[in-house]
């Protein structure tokens, strides 16, 4: 058990998870007081003691299904394919705890493991879903469950039902597969990354959808960071009225000056968005983020641009979600000028013009995009004079910092206006920016 | 205090009202036996500030709750010393300037409380994501060893161990030194099931058949994009609602009516009725 908990615990760093020595030790501690009897007690300890934060509770999950796999299953060896679909159709429909059984059954016929074969659990999974004909089972589970294909409260039901049964097969697949290869080379092959670690211009889909949670978090960061940096750090001026009251406790001697506390001051932040196909996931994830921020902080203003530049501060003023916010960006507003490529300097100096007058020396402002400019000229000129207006100008590039300057970059040219230029490629290095260099 | 097993702690809480999950009655339990604070994070409306009260309830344990907010300091979250009686002392000329320094003249704020009461007691450290990262600190050294120090007396330590819950609601990334000293406990929405149980536990009168429909009902709406998804106590409030309007199914009518209890955005609101009036 002990040996276990320590490789578990070294995949867990191999995934980014960081626990410590006496992490480690509080989970055996842990793992002695509550018996291990239980899977779930055991995971439930372990989890209390080894995850302290909500984006790695995923990777540990997966990885616990690895380092303590279920026994594979298996049940009713004697039933024909077809008695197997229609008992798995029954399972679902009483909600009996027969189904793991008959996926363990449905895994061990149709998956086709063999040994030493370097195929991925996918491949397994998606060839068991497909002999047991997944998606006929859904159509046949909401007929059954009454539903004429138009009540949405029945088909959610279904597709959740659906989606159990997947997910058993997943864990199916995978407690064979770690039987047959053993742990550490099944968590080595799934390349476990935490959503902070996930490249943002290269994320799948349900790396998206992770990273969608993780904004919420990291944009009210954000804006504590912004309000706090406004609150001045020295105190007020002497509340001399204050000060006399507190002193009659003390018999007239004014042993507490009390000072008067300065009202914070809003912050003012001016965001300006890349929204052009170079950066286009990208995109998707700073409006996120802008969307969520806008709820936070109102002295927000935000632009996007793609080679002209327009306010969006509107569309997510109305309180609708994000996704219609973004068609109605994509409809509305005027981003695209002559070509549709992305064109610095006409977006600066187009911003300076319309825009200028609003900047102030108490505005921050912040550049998201990759500063490729198709090889137009970059206009230093008006970001020079934009930079030069406001408190503060940080850039945001999604690209690694190798790649700046090269080809139709300009990052070089237009980093030394800024007060700082950074690489976000990552959650991760979101996060740092704003705890660090904000 | 030492629970005996997960299951007596999970069977504690059901009796006064709060329906756990295995993970909170495990983590509790564990916070018991290896003498550790949790700090329970989580959205807004889970229960996490309910989920002390209950277990200081279920145990017969003094409760001692120390709410933070920015500008939080030591005077008062752990001791200060009591400058008038100090004072007075001196100007009646009965102490020396050495002797007002004593503990007589040492005023207890909630966490020294904490630390030298007696007998079975829970010390709630309510939203510590408030606190400045420096104030955060102050209170590592009562987290891993039970004792404060004071700079004229020397060090309290505890004689008995307070349990210790810390609730967050993640404004703030909490110092990797805080959670490293603490257990992690993790309170989302519940699943419908649970919320089920949660509404005919708490609202008394409702019909099973009307508290599924509103579990459902809530499921279905916190996997909406929504600026604030609806927390247990709003589930809980709307279903009593439906129950004063002895509302016996969820009709559209009454849906409409009685949303604003559940939702507090007009693009909430909107959102919605959205659900409601199409699919």
């Amino acid at each position: 058990m002990f040996d276990r908990l320590i490789r578990f615990s070294a995949a867990l760093r191999e995934a980014g998870v960081g626990v410590s020595p006496a992490e480690v030790a509080d989970a055996c501690r842990a793992a002695l007081a509550t018996g291990v009897d239980d899977r779930e007690t055991v995971r439930a300890a372990l989890r209390a003691t080894m995850v302290k934060s909500v984006s790695s509770r995923d990777a540990f999950d997966l990885l616990f299904e690895i380092f303590f796999p279920l026994a594979p299953l298996r049940a009713g060896g004697d039933l024909s394919d077809q008695e197997l679909s229609e008992s798995m159709l029954s399972a679902l429909l009483e909600g009996e705890d027969a189904l793991p059984g008959l996926v363990g059954e449905a895994v061990e016929r149709f998956a086709g493991i063999s040994a030493g074969r370097p195929v991925s659990s996918a491949y397994y999974s998606y060839r068991t879903a497909r002999a047991i004909d997944l998606d006929g089972l859904k159509r046949a589970l909401i007929e059954a469950l009454g539903g004429e294909g138009g009540d949405g409260e029945i088909r959610r039901e279904a597709s959740r039902r659906i989606g159990e049964v997947s997910r058993l097969i997943d864990r199916e697949v995978l407690s064979r597969l770690v039987e047959e290869r053993g742990a550490e080379e099944m968590a080595g092959a799934l390349s476990i990354k935490l959503p902070e670690d996930v490249e943002i211009m290269h994320a799948s889909g349900d790396e998206l959808r992770a990273l969608r949670e993780a904004v919420a978090p990291l944009a009210a960061k954000l804006v504590a960071t912004l309000e706090r940096r406004h609150r001045s750090r020295r105190e007020g001026p002497l509340d001399f009225r204050a000060t006399i009251r507190e002193s009659l406790s003390t018999g007239g001697v004014p042993v507490n000056p009390v000072t008067k506390r300065r009202r914070p001051e809003r912050p003012e932040v001016v965001l300006l968005t890349d929204i052009s196909g170079s950066v286009a996931s990208f995109a998707r994830f700073t409006l996120q983020l802008l969307y969520t921020l806008s709820n936070e902080l109102r002295g927000l203003r935000s632009f996007a641009f793609i080679d002209e530049v327009d306010e969006v501060t509107g569309v997510f003023k109305t309180g609708t979600d994000v996704e219609t916010a973004l068609r109605e960006i994509a409809r509305s507003a005027k981003v695209v000028g002559n070509a549709g490529h992305s064109d610095y300097g006409a977006v600066f100096r187009n911003f300076d013009e319309r825009f200028g007058g609003s900047l102030g020396s108490r505005t921050t402002l912040i550049v998201c995009g990759d500063a490729r400019s198709n090889y137009h000229d970059p206009g230093i000129d008006a970001f020079k004079r934009i930079a030069g207006s406001v408190k503060a100008t940080y850039w945001l590039n999604p690209e690694p910092e190798g790649y700046w300057d090269t080809g139709d970059s300009m990052m070089d040219a237009f980093a030394p206006y800024c007060t700082a230029a950074t690489e976000v490629r990552t959650l991760r290095q979101l996060h740092t920016f704003i705890s660090e260099v904000l | 205090m030492h629970f005996e097993s997960p299951e007596a702690v999970a069977e504690a809480l059901r009796t006064v009202g709060y329906l756990p999950s295995a993970e909170i009655a495990t983590t509790l339990y564990l916070a018991s036996r290896l003498e550790k604070p949790v700090l329970v994070e989580g959205p807004a409306g889970t229960g996490k500030t309910e989920l002390a009260k209950a277990l200081a309830r279920a145990y017969r344990m003094e409760l001692i709750r120390l709410q933070c907010y920015e500008g939080l300091d030591e005077a008062k979250a752990l001791f200060e010393w009591n400058y008038r009686k100090q004072l007075l002392a001196l100007q009646a000329e009965q102490e020396s300037v050495e002797s007002v320094f004593g503990e007589s003249f040492l005023l207890e704020r909630p966490v020294l409380h904490a630390l030298r009461a007696t007998g079975d007691r829970l010390l709630l450290i309510d939203e510590v994501d408030r606190l400045e990262i420096e104030t955060e600190a102050l209170l590592l050294e009562v987290l891993a060893e039970f004792q404060v120090t004071v700079p004229e007396l020397g060090t309290i330590v505890a004689e008995t161990r307070p349990l210790v819950i810390l609730t967050s609601n993640g404004v703030r990334e909490l110092s990797e030194a805080l959670k490293r000293r603490a257990l992690f406990l993790y309170l989302d929405y519940p699943d419908e099931e649970r919320e089920r149980q949660i509404i005919e536990e708490s609202v008394p009168g409702i019909s099973s058949g009307l508290a599924r429909a509103v579990a459902g009902f809530v499921a279905t709406l916190r996997e909406l994009s929504l600026k604030k998804p609806p927390s247990i106590a709003e589930s809980l409030d709307w279903a009593r609602s439906l129950v004063v309007l002895s509302a016996s199914e969820l009709g559209e009518e009454v849906v409409q009516a009685t949303l604003p209890t559940l939702l507090k955005y007009r693009g909430d609101l909107a959102t919605a009725a959205r659900l409601l009036g199409g699919e």
